[in-house]
């Protein structure tokens, strides 16, 4: 048996890998299949996910003490404030252009990335990177919250323990979503939620396969983080209530105006994105998160808390202590200072300032209502939760995800009606506005049009001259079926050109047509090529792209088909078979994502 | 598909009169029902075309004449009977009484595959075919071919 080549994680000699390939190889002799050992690695995935985000909790604790509590001390003069985002701004552009560019930016457009176009591959650093970044960009003031980050460390840390472990590429994406739902299972004590989202929105699909891992792992990390930091409800609320039935009206009205924010909101951060990028003033990425906070600073000096995660406030409005105008300040300022935080570059997620925007939004409609609407019983508080839930599913197009982790975070299962069906319909409002949520519209810009997770600008991109065979059996229009049927006998394509006898191209002959009347010998004496041969609907050219070829294949259900010259149709310039499309799209996405070659499972004896 | 399908009322002759192929083609061409075929000379010439690139007298006394064109709108079949027997240019040299004519549109090759490997596996019965020589008119060789298709459902 050959050494395994594929490149060690570890930077370290040869001899290292070597040992490591022995220890890997050792585990076979137990005949555990792939799927058993990923059950065993989910709960070393939970668990050190559980602890991480305990001691990421405290990185996070240990720089705002420094930047936000002892450094504005020594600055004294508070116009020097926004001096402290920009330093954190700094730091997380620094780590991010220098160690480790997957640390920039929310984190979770990252994992899809990683997922859809990598293969499932996660540098090892990113974890170092992304906490530090992190706890740079939060830890100064930095408008964001920590669950994006912490979902992508934990997604590190499953890609990570998978290829030390040589997992194949399937298994190696479920050890990515156990990492992401440990992470957000710790963070926020909603272990149903994080297994929901790494399903819903990570890996996009719910298998059974990949089910009992994730929730191991999500079960696990939350029992670790509950260890440390003992029984927590992130947010203590009220016991409020559903009660007047006509109030449901209002919570739709809320729904949508959650939908149109968290449209706009997206909007806003990819609008401020392209402002920090492509009209970049020639300045450097490291810088551009500097300027993001310091111009964060500048709005935290008059209202200092649109600055930071923001649980409080969240808190606040929650228990309906926020007043209307503040509540409709916070959140206009709120979606200011994350677009420029984010937007700029700086690391962190973007979950906890929609948690504060939609409680803000419901906040500040749950007043308004109480004051100028009929049949409002229900306090402001309550219109609060429900925006929550509303705002954040509005903004990632997963309502599921986000009313659990809503119920979750807050203790409340009372106002589960309204709830869903606010969150449902925001998510349909919202989509109205724009199509993509706030994770895939990052990686459309990026180039990537997902398609059922396989990458259709990279087909797009691919012209039909790099597979087209110039060479390939064809017959000629008289030839009688008995001797088609031998030619199909000696070739190994199944479709095939008709030509006439110069050669001009006449129409195709494929093999789910003829099949039929292959077996039947009267028939080989009656028909000729003509007779059974049919056309393709559209022309491919040399310049028409793999996309478009790729679409003919599903349409017509053939594994080969005709290539003509461009303004001459009759001209036949080869084939292009299905196979080799296929093989092109995968070369093309391991040279696109720099990914480290296929691993291999370990082997049964 | 079943044979009965592509046939039509007037697409049934229990006597054809053309004493040579091209006699016999012309006649079988007229008979295909009206609604399918928008220019019957041209049709015509594909039928005659193609039989010119090899015989559809594939012997035994059955001949399976086909053509595809642009002018023919709608898959339609003719069944002709001619108990006296005309040289077809057979495979066996032997003369033809049974003529299936079928013509199809342009591009089309599914339902017409279908249609031929089924007048082929049908007309493989010799009781069949000896039934079909001894029918007198028009209806009984309608009825004698519902009765053969029951058997090959």
């Amino acid at each position: 048996m050959d050494v395994d080549p594929a490149p060690s994680i570890l930077t370290s000699p040869n001899a290292t890998t070597r040992f490591w390939n022995r220890i890997v190889r050792f585990f076979p002799r137990f005949n555990l299949s792939e799927q058993t050992f990923l059950i065993g690695l989910s709960i070393l995935i939970g668990v050190g996910c559980g602890a991480g985000s305990v001691l990421f909790q405290w990185l996070l604790d240990a720089v705002h003490g420094l930047l936000l509590v002892d450094a504005p001390a020594l600055l004294g003069n508070s116009f020097l404030f926004p001096l402290i985002p920009a330093v954190g701004g700094l730091a997380a552009g620094l780590i991010a252009c220098f160690y480790a560019v997957e640390a920039r930016g929310p984190g979770v457009a990252e994992v899809m990335n990683a997922i859809i176009t990598r293969r499932g591959v996660i540098r090892a650093r990113v974890m170092v990177a992304k906490a530090f970044a992190s706890a740079f960009t939060l830890g100064s003031g930095g408008s964001a919250g920590s669950e994006g980050p912490i979902i992508q460390i934990g997604a590190a840390w499953g890609s990570t323990v998978g290829r030390l472990f040589r997992f194949s590429e399937a298994n190696l994406k479920t050890l990515i979503a156990c990492g992401a739902s440990a992470g957000i299972s710790a963070i926020f004590n909603a272990p149903i939620a994080g297994v929901l989202f790494s399903l819903e929105i990570i890996l996009g699909d719910f298998t059974i396969a990949a089910f009992t891992p994730v929730v191991i792992a999500s079960v696990m990390s939350a029992v670790v983080a509950k260890a440390y930091m003992g029984e927590r409800q992130v947010f203590e609320v009220p016991d409020y209530q559903f009660v007047n039935l006509h109030e449901l009206g209002w919570y739709v009205f809320l729904a949508v105006l959650a939908g149109v924010a968290g449209a706009a909101f997206i909007r806003m951060l990819y609008a401020t994105e392209d402002l920090f990028n492509r009209r970049a003033y020639g300045m450097p990425a490291w810088l551009k998160p500097a300027v993001g906070g310091a111009l964060v600073g500048m709005i935290g000096i008059g209202c200092p808390p649109a600055l930071g995660v923001g649980y409080e406030i969240i808190g606040a409005a929650l228990h309906g202590q926020i007043l209307l105008p503040t509540l409709g300040l916070l959140l206009g300022l709120k979606l200011l200072s994350t677009s420029l935080t984010v937007g700029s570059g700086a690391s962190g997620g973007l979950f906890a300032p929609s948690l504060f925007m939609g409680a803000t939004l419901g906040g500040a409609f749950g007043r308004l209502a109480a004051t100028w609407l009929p049949g409002v019983v229900s306090p402001s508080g309550a219109y609060a939760v429900v925006g929550m839930s509303a705002f954040v599913a509005a903004t990632t197009h997963a309502p599921l995800t986000s009313s659990l982790i809503i119920v979750e975070m807050t203790g409340n299962y009372r106002l589960i009606l309204p709830l869903m069906f606010a969150t449902v319909l925001a998510v349909v409002m919202a989509r109205v506005i724009e199509r993509e949520s706030i994770y895939s519209l990052k990686l459309r810009r990026r180039g990537l049009n997902i398609h059922q997770g396989r990458d259709l600008s990279v087909l797009e991109k691919l012209p039909v001259s790099r597979i087209v065979r110039p060479d390939f059996d064809f017959i000629r229009e008289h030839t009688p079926l008995r001797e088609i049927v031998d030619l199909i006998g000696r070739s190994n394509l199944n479709d095939f050109p008709v030509v006439d006898d110069k050669g001009g191209f006449k129409g195709m002959i494929w093999f789910h047509d003829i099949r039929e009347v292959m077996l039947e010998y009267d028939m080989h004496a009656l028909l000729i090529a003509e007779d059974v041969m049919g056309k393709p609907p559209a022309a491919l050219e040399l310049s028409s792209s793999l996309a478009d070829a790729l679409v003919q294949f599903s349409n017509t259900d053939a594994d080969t088909l005709p290539v003509l010259r461009t303004g001459s149709p009759a001209e036949l310039e080869g084939i292009i078979t299905r196979s080799d499309l296929l093989r092109s799209y995968e070369r093309e996405l391991l040279i696109r994502g720099r990914a480290e070659p296929r691993h291999r499972a370990p082997r049964r004896r | 598909m079943t044979l009965m399908e592509i046939l039509s009322g007037r697409s049934v002759i229990a006597g054809l009169r053309g004493r040579n192929k091209r006699e016999i083609l012309e006649e079988l061409v007229d008979a295909v029902d009206g609604d399918k075929i928008t220019d019957r000379g041209k049709v015509l010439d594909a039928v005659l075309l193609r039989e010119e690139i090899m015989s559809t007298g594939i012997g035994h006394g059955i001949a399976i004449p086909h053509g595809k064109s642009e002018y023919v709108s709608e898959l339609g079949g003719v069944l002709g009977i001619k108990r006296e027997g005309v040289d077809f240019d057979a495979l066996d040299d032997q003369p033809t009484f049974i003529f299936f004519l079928l013509v199809s549109p342009m591009d089309v090759s599914g339902p017409h595959i279908k249609a031929l490997a089924r007048i082929s596996r049908l007309l493989k019965g010799e009781a069949f075919r000896r039934h079909l020589i001894e029918s007198e008119d028009r209806e009984s060789l309608i009825a004698c071919v519902e009765e053969e298709e029951k058997h090959h459902s």
